[in-house]
């Protein structure tokens, strides 16, 4: 499954239980990102047992409204208990300086840098 | 309420620069096409980005930028009177001037976030905006917390009435990019 535009891409393996989110992701407002929040839900769902992962090494900008959308998903999978890794970029600085946030949001949350 | 009211840090914009740059565009035409606030974000990164001399300079200075541009765009009254940006270099600093018009019924509210920003925990005021956030479908209201919080973004608001007696802000910023 896949939401691929001009500017990113978000791509969901199931198999691999999996969300990669590539290009620049800056918009409008938090309605605009109801589908990416929708698929992100959707793979959580299906995804038991093991930690879901959002590979995001390739996910050049996000802005703060992205920010808050994802935030409300990792509110989310604290209410459903659900693990939840995130891997990100060392050599970007929006991650180096932001992804700590959704860490405050649920300690559960997993980030790993490379 | 009074016309003139300035809150944040102080930022010595005026003082002498080493390179400016000005554009100005209308709100209309990021609207339209949203894609345009990371296009001028990415632009002025990159005519900046060369002067600081390492890799991640572009994504700071586009990152920052976008974020006051956006905020500049949904908060402005009229959508076809242009928004003006000034950035000037000065050092390892980065300094912007965003100029734009504000309904008078948005301006209490932007003063009252603007003084959250200065006297409230920023961590907590992020964590406070998400769950807020959660019953509001559009705004998310954490971007000037998070280039305050984790850009260390220093920032001043000015608003005033020009002589059309229309409410503005001047938004300076100042991006340390050592």
């Amino acid at each position: 499954m896949e939401i691929k535009q001009d500017k990113y891409i978000i791509a969901y393996e199931k198999k691999d239980r999996l969300v990669k989110m590539s290009g620049t992701l800056r918009l409008q407002d938090k309605d605009e990102y109801r589908e990416i929040f929708e698929l992100l839900t959707k793979a959580a769902n299906e995804t038991t047992g093991l930690p879901l992962t959002l590979d995001m090494k390739e996910l050049v900008f996000l802005n703060s409204s992205g920010i808050s959308s994802l935030s409300l998903f990792i509110i989310k999978m604290r209410q459903l208990d659900k693990d939840i890794t995130i891997k990100g970029s060392e050599t970007i600085p929006w991650q180096v300086k932001s992804l700590s946030n959704f860490q405050k949001l649920y300690g559960k949350v997993q980030i790993i840098f490379s | 309420m009074e016309d003139r009211v300035i809150i944040g840090d102080k930022i010595e914009f005026e003082k002498d620069m080493e390179s400016v740059f000005t554009l100005s565009f209308i709100p209309l035409d990021i609207f339209d096409n949203w894609t345009r606030a990371s296009s001028l974000s990415d632009f002025i990164a990159e005519y900046f980005g060369s002067y600081f001399g390492n890799e991640s300079s572009h994504n700071l200075i586009s990152t920052v930028i976008n974020e006051f541009i956006e905020n500049a765009v949904k908060f402005t009254k009229n959508n076809s009177q242009p928004i003006v940006v000034i950035v000037k270099k000065r050092d390892n600093d980065l300094i912007c001037r965003i100029t734009n018009s504000i309904p008078k019924h948005r301006k209490t509210a932007f003063i009252e976030i603007c003084k959250e920003l200065f006297s409230e925990d920023l961590d907590q005021l992020f964590l406070d905006k998400i769950i807020e956030g959660s019953n509001n479908k559009t705004e998310s209201g954490i971007g000037l917390i998070l280039v305050k919080k984790d850009y260390h973004v220093k920032t001043n608001f000015d608003f005033f009435k020009d002589n059309n007696d229309m409410n503005n802000v001047n938004v300076t910023f100042k991006l340390n990019l050592q």
